[in-house]
């Protein structure tokens, strides 16, 4: 599945990076000083890299966990992302990576400890719990058999008493969670369209149904389960669609195992717009009814509204509303 | 495709495999046939920078695919071997390139050393060469970098250095890996066709700008609007009529932005 792996010169000798490369006895590694002489230059194309990424092995240095703006909608006060890894297996067509990074390429930072050391310095000195979020520049667990990140980091969190983290993916590669003896705070957050737009957009992500399954399977072992219907998309038949996507997770998992469900309509920074619509010129969900509002491009107000609107009275026949969150950006 | 090759020995077996037809002999031999163009720009990082320079006057479009093909020492692969670059170093620069690797081959994927002189010395893992840094360097902005391939064959290695390998050696070398390298531009040439646009927009678009003045601001809004409309599969020749029915510009705009709107949503 890696054909070519770059690797920094300083990370050859890492543990992880022996790992990954014994995973991989055919693939071609190719030396690199710094990662970003090979993720950085300008003039590559993410679409046709995404017909065959290549995995970069690299230290990370400088800061390593990133606040995150309380509109986020879920998590508590203190909320941070860190990203182990940047680029996803799958191919969302909305997905903001498209428009954030220049290369498709993995690129994956074998430095977990330096990770860790940061994120016990952040959960320290304050009382109130910090909310760790790892799927926001890849897929939590799609790439889990490469990078082995849920199996390094959820005993890492399972000893610290006043942090949470959430892992949000669409995988159904939850094998390592199976084997691991659920977290008091942990969350596992699955994301979701109805299979109609997942279908059209979401490329290479298992079935709804798949997911569900996978679900149920987690929530039954005890793991916290979140919802994630974000991004929604206008579509034709857009309150039955979502009707029947709810129906179908309501009726398998039980509400009592869901911890959160966020709501969040399709947004995207105006100049990571640009280039995913340069990227897909033919792509409709880019020629659909949106408009540019202070740097960010958005279905228009009303529409935004009626979207969740209907999501979060769809969903209140479901879960209790307390534990429905909306993310504004 | 636009193969840049440094010798006519190299360029041979190219040359008769795809039919070129030589176009002119100044200041590069220059040969062509259907959408495969060949420039000989001899030896050397300058000479070719100045040869990719000229093969650029020849394309219009941008994302044309790119390639430079040659012979290449090599430390550890045997003679004969074709091989591509995975990265491109160069003795005078600290500067790499990185070639991304898409396409489906089963050729080794090496880094490649461009040197300024004639290299007779090896290191394992490390190709030779004198022109591919010059040829990547010159071709950057004017294609993607997953359309901008090096393919080297060995034409010497350790057991076989430099000293004993004759030029009259070269189209042999090259032959036998034809069919492998016409696989490889084929994919090279699908995937650079994938990245042109898609010549319904650009005509409808020309047409209807032909029809009304168009301020700057207005044809890209345009542009833009017969791109959606072909996205979400609506009928190009109704944005003609429409543009026939109206008076000026703004007035196409409008009226194409209305006829829009009601099919804007995804299905
Ligand atoms: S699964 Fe998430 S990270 Fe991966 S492509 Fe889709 S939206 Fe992007």
């Amino acid at each position: 599945m890696i054909e070519v792996i770059y690797m920094e010169d300083g990370i050859r000798d890492h543990p992880r990076s022996q790992q990954i490369l014994a995973r991989f006895p055919r693939a071609t590694v190719l030396p690199c000083k710094h990662y970003k002489e090979v993720f950085n230059p300008a003039g590559q194309s993410f679409r046709l890299q995404k017909k065959k990424p290549a995995l970069i092995l690299a230290q990370q240095t400088g800061k390593l966990i990133h606040p995150i703006p309380p509109s986020y909608g879920v998590g508590g006060t203190r909320n941070f992302y860190f990203s182990h890894l940047l680029n996803c297996l799958y191919d969302c067509r909305y997905c903001f990576l498209q428009g954030m990074y220049p290369s498709a390429h993995y690129l994956m930072f074998v430095n977990f400890e330096d990770f860790e050391e940061e994120i016990l310095r952040a959960t320290k000195t304050p009382e109130e719990p910090s909310w760790f979020f790892s799927g926001y520049d890849c897929d939590s667990l799609a790439l889990e058999s490469v990078t082995g990140f849920a199996d390094h980091f959820l005993p890492f969190f399972k000893k610290l008493d006043n942090a949470w983290i959430e892992l949000r993916t669409k995988s159904v590669a939850t094998r390592v969670l199976r084997d691991t003896e659920p977290l008091d705070r942990a969350v596992v957050a699955f994301s979701f369209t109805p299979q109609e737009i997942s279908t059209q957009l979401e490329h290479g992500v298992p079935s709804v149904d798949a997911r569900i399954r996978a679900m149920l399977q987690l929530a039954e072992q005890g793991w916290k389960i979140g919802l994630r219907i974000d991004p929604l998309i206008d579509c034709t038949g857009f309150k039955d669609r979502y009707a029947k996507l709810f129906e179908n997770i309501f009726t398998t998992l039980s509400e009592h195992t869901i911890h959160s469900v966020s709501l969040g309509a399709f947004r995207m920074p105006h100049g990571f717009f640009k280039k995913m619509e340069k990227h897909y010129p033919e792509e409709p969900l880019f020629a659909s009814d949106l408009e540019s509002k202070g740097g960010i491009i958005a279905y228009r107000e009303n529409t935004e509204k009626r979207l969740k609107h209907t999501c979060f009275e769809l969903l209140e026949k479901w879960v209790s509303p307390d534990k429905i969150f909306t993310c504004e950006a | 495709m636009n193969f840049v090759i440094a010798f006519p020995g190299e360029a041979q077996p190219i040359i008769e495999f795809y039919e070129l037809q030589k176009v002119s002999s100044q200041p590069f031999a220059y040969y062509q046939k259907d959408n495969h163009k060949l420039v000989i720009s001899a030896m050397g990082r300058e000479q070719t920078s100045q040869a990719v320079n000229f093969l650029k006057t020849k394309n219009v479009s941008p994302n044309q695919a790119w390639m430079n093909l040659g012979i290449a020492g090599h430390g550890s692969l045997e003679i004969g071997q074709t091989f591509i670059a995975g990265k491109i170093e160069d003795d005078l620069s600290e500067n790499c390139f990185y070639p991304p690797q898409i396409y489906d081959h089963d050729f080794p994927v090496t880094c490649l050393k461009t040197c300024s002189q004639p290299s007779s010395s090896y290191e394992p893992a490390l190709g030779y060469d004198m022109e591919a840094h010059a040829f990547y360097a010159a071709v950057v902005g004017a294609s993607t970098r997953e359309l901008t391939q090096v393919i080297k064959v060995v034409s010497d290695n350790p057991s076989s250095p430099l000293s004993q390998f004759s030029p009259k050696d070269v189209p042999g070398l090259i032959e036998p890996n034809l069919k492998g390298i016409a696989l490889f531009v084929e994919q090279m040439e699908k995937i650079s066709l994938e990245m042109q646009q898609e010549p319904e927009v650009s005509n409808t678009y020309e047409k209807v700008l032909g029809m009304h003045h168009f301020s700057s601001t207005r044809s890209h809004q345009l542009h833009d609007l017969v791109r959606q409309a072909n996205a979400l599969e609506l009928s190009l020749g109704e944005i003609e009529s429409i543009a026939q029915s109206a008076k000026d510009g703004a007035q196409v705009i409008s009226d194409i932005k209305h006829w829009m709107e009601p099919n804007r949503q995804l299905r």
